[in-house]
């Protein structure tokens, strides 16, 4: 069973269409995708529309991890 | 071979649902304080039950999707599987029956028909449950229709084990049907 590989409020990046967008996982859904692959639960918005998110569930093989943002205070 | 989804259920969920028929045997005082004791756990096992069972549907409909979207281009994947999650009503609220047949049928077939085809006391475990569902909608809201609960306020542990057996069995055939169909569409091996 492969181990889990992000957190909940981890900031991710996936291929959607020809772009790559950048969302926060939301849940870890657990191994339940082809061949037991694990999907995560990510919400993300559309530049024009941030009021709107969206919800997507991703295998863990097609995100990146997004390094946190390191405070210059 | 069973889904990742009915092996969680009858593996993680169905501990959680023993732990709570354990507390129940292990309630102890007068009979009185017994029977309020009781009566609490059968409410709270009745809202676990709904919610396991929500847990299970939700499961098995992200299982699917994955089924479906990985024998299509990756560039269109995407799109897909925004689609299919979409406003999902097992996201959002009770494993009520509407909400089940209306997710899964946005995946191509008519969900509760072949559930029926299988096995015609689905119909039956249909029925109850939409009972278990709107127990449970009274237990979380504290609003206890007569009209709707058959005029009973008293929930047994009998009840709420007739209720569990049903959604057990609802979830076979819910797994049965949905590889039926999707091993017929998509040609490939699953799960």
């Amino acid at each position: 069973m492969p181990e889990p590989r992000f957190r909940k409020h981890d900031q991710v990046r996936f291929r959607f269409g020809t772009r790559t967008i950048q969302g926060e996982v939301k849940e870890d859904r657990g191994p339940i995708g082809v061949k037991g692959r694990r999907l995560y639960l990510v919400e993300f918005s559309f530049e024009s529309q941030p009021e709107s998110p969206s919800l997507i569930e991703l295998p863990a093989e097609e995100l990146q991890s997004v390094p946190a943002a390191v405070s210059s205070e | 071979m069973p889904s990742k989804s009915l092996i969680r259920w009858n593996g993680k969920r169905a501990d959680a649902l023993d732990e709570i028929v354990n507390a129940h045997a292990m309630v102890g005082g007068t009979e009185r304080a017994r029977r309020f004791a009781t009566q609490q756990i059968n409410y709270a096992f009745t809202a676990l039950l709904s919610s396991q069972f929500q847990g299970f549907c939700r499961d098995l409909h992200s299982e699917c999707i994955d089924q479906i979207v990985s024998i299509i281009p990756d560039q269109l994947q995407g799109f897909l599987r925004l689609e299919l999650i979409w406003n999902r009503s097992l996201s959002r609220g009770n494993p009520h029956p509407g909400a089940i047949g209306s997710d899964f049928n946005r995946l191509g077939l008519d969900f509760w028909a072949g559930v029926y085809a299988l096995d015609s006391r689905n119909q039956r475990r249909r029925e109850l449950l939409q009972e278990l569902i709107e127990w449970r909608n009274a237990i979380a809201h504290q609003d206890f229709d007569p009209v709707a609960l058959g005029g009973n306020f008293n929930l047994h542990l009998a009840r709420v084990k007739v209720w569990r057996s049903s959604v057990d069995s609802l979830a076979r055939f819910f797994d049965r049907a949905m590889y039926n169909y999707l091993h017929g569409l998509l040609k490939v091996t699953l799960w």
